[in-house]
């Protein structure tokens, strides 16, 4: 027992990306991530608290103007960056679902996968959606809603944060992410891939198409109908609530 | 004011058809039971089969199990991986003892951790039979490798036991008569429905009837949740 909790280094995951960049968590509540198939403690999270999610909300809500004007080519680009970004990782991301969450192998390789191509699938989707519509002297468009809040599962985190991204992005929508708590490894390589589309940027809007918090505490949940006028759209998947604390 | 979409659970159907092959039925209904070992949301985990062909549904079940090997998720050949946490280990036996206590079958599986796999989270690939569609394990989703046998007398009544829950998120039918099959997915109330296996299509809704959500995700269904029409009037 002693000589695998040394082998293998309990890793520390205390960061927010929060307008692209990783930034300290104010939240000072730590849990445990548990390897479920030998039950050792391989990580250490801190949650986030009300004020994270504030800021998270409050970045998002400060990009969304110049983000939600942005064309159909150029949320193309973003979504094929992101897609890039995945699909250079895909085998660190299994990895981390296997050891995180005890996916199979048979599972993760093609969810995984799917999780980078919905980045090209949402972009074609955006092409065959007409945004604008007209008749007479009526002109319709459809203009994103606002700042999205997208809450997902621990039962396959980067497919979920994937598909519920590539959607948002694809609308014009800022959004704020809460991943489990207990998806917390997998969503810092996540973020990584992430934050490497950015940084390949071609639009300066591309660096602020995700605003979002990593494993954060689900009081992070509460804390959006409490500002209304913010988060305009949250999109909830659900896995049972099994969340350990400590 | 919020708009919210919302995807949210299920206990999805899979129904055998009486002309289907076992030989390809029984691997697809265990792959889809056991899917991301028991905790997909999409999992069909209802087997809907016909009365007469029980008894050789029971033994293909049986004689199919090993290609499900439950152990280490590392290992490529592993189907059934441990459960998220021991939370949810401890839901999934509970379940077990459930459908147990209410009368149900066990098949193959049971409580308790698979032999050899007592460190983590594992638990034992189960199949109930005899089960009926008003006990809890046919009812409630259990997020587990578990799944429920339950017979039917005719295709009116495989489609009157499918749609007989509280969940909408997905349903499968298996057959041979692909025109058949698809009669019987078009009375089907949910999300997706799959013909002959676990199939997927990125630009298809994604999203449930009744208690299994709001909206739909993917594809362009998924894009118009994010939008909102304006309308400008000269």
């Amino acid at each position: 027992m002693n000589a695998m909790t040394s082998k293998v280094a309990i890793k520390t995951i205390t960061k927010h990306y929060i307008d692209g960049a990783f930034v300290e968590c104010h939240g000072r509540e730590l849990m445990d991530i548990i390897n479920p198939t030998n039950g050792e403690v391989i990580a250490h999270v801190t949650l986030a608290d009300e004020e994270d999610a504030r800021r998270a909300i409050a970045a998002a809500k400060q990009l969304f103007p110049s983000f939600g004007r942005t064309t159909k080519e150029e949320r193309s680009e973003i979504l094929r960056n992101l897609h890039n970004a995945v699909s250079a990782r895909i085998g660190d991301l299994m990895d981390v679902m296997v050891e995180e969450y005890g996916g199979v192998r048979q599972f993760a390789e093609p969810i995984v996968q799917s999780g980078a191509d919905v980045f090209l699938a949402a972009e074609k989707a955006l092409h065959e959606l007409p945004l604008t519509r007209s008749w007479g002297k009526t002109t319709v468009t459809l203009e994103p809603v606002g700042v999205a809040g997208l809450i997902s599962p621990w039962n396959a985190n980067t497919f979920f944060l994937c598909m519920k991204l590539a959607s948002a992005v694809a609308a014009g929508c800022t959004v704020v992410m809460k991943p489990s708590e207990m998806s917390a490894l997998q969503t810092r390589v996540w973020l990584e891939c992430v934050h490497a589309a950015n940084s390949r940027r071609v639009f300066a809007t591309s660096s602020r198409a995700a605003v979002m918090s990593s494993g954060p505490n689900s009081c992070a949940i509460p804390t959006w109908p409490r500002s209304p006028s913010r988060v305009r759209l949250p999109s909830a998947s659900r896995s049972c609530a099994t969340v350990p604390r400590r | 004011m919020k708009r919210v979409t919302l995807e949210l659970g299920g206990k999805s159907p899979n129904i055998l058809l009486d002309d289907a092959d076992l030989n390809k039925a029984i691997p697809t209904a265990l792959g889809i039971a056991f899917l991301n070992s028991g905790q997909a949301c999409v999992a069909g985990t209802r087997l809907l089969v016909p009365k007469k062909r029980l008894d050789e549904v029971k033994r293909a079940l049986v004689d199919t199990m090993p290609a499900f090997p439950v152990g280490d998720p590392a290992d490529p050949k592993t189907a059934v991986g441990p459960m998220v946490s021991q939370k949810q280990y401890e839901r999934v036996q509970s379940y077990i003892r459930k459908g147990i206590k209410e009368g149900a079958e066990l098949l193959v599986g049971g409580e308790g951790r698979p032999e050899g796999l007592e460190a983590g989270f594992f638990v034992k690939p189960t199949v109930f039979v005899n089960v009926n569609n008003d006990m809890t394990i046919a009812r409630e989703e259990i997020f587990g490798p578990v799944l429920s046998v339950i017979t039917y007398e005719n295709d009116e009544d495989a489609i009157r036991i499918a749609n007989d829950t509280e969940y909408g998120l997905h349903a499968f039918v298996s057959g041979t008569d692909v025109q058949r099959a698809r009669r019987v997915a078009s009375q089907l109330q949910a999300g997706r429905v799959a013909i002959n296996g676990m199939l997927d299509d990125q630009q298809a809704p994604f999203g449930g009837f009744k208690h299994s959500g709001l909206g739909r995700e993917f594809g362009t269904y998924g894009i118009e949740a994010f939008l909102e029409p304006r309308a400008i009037l000269e």
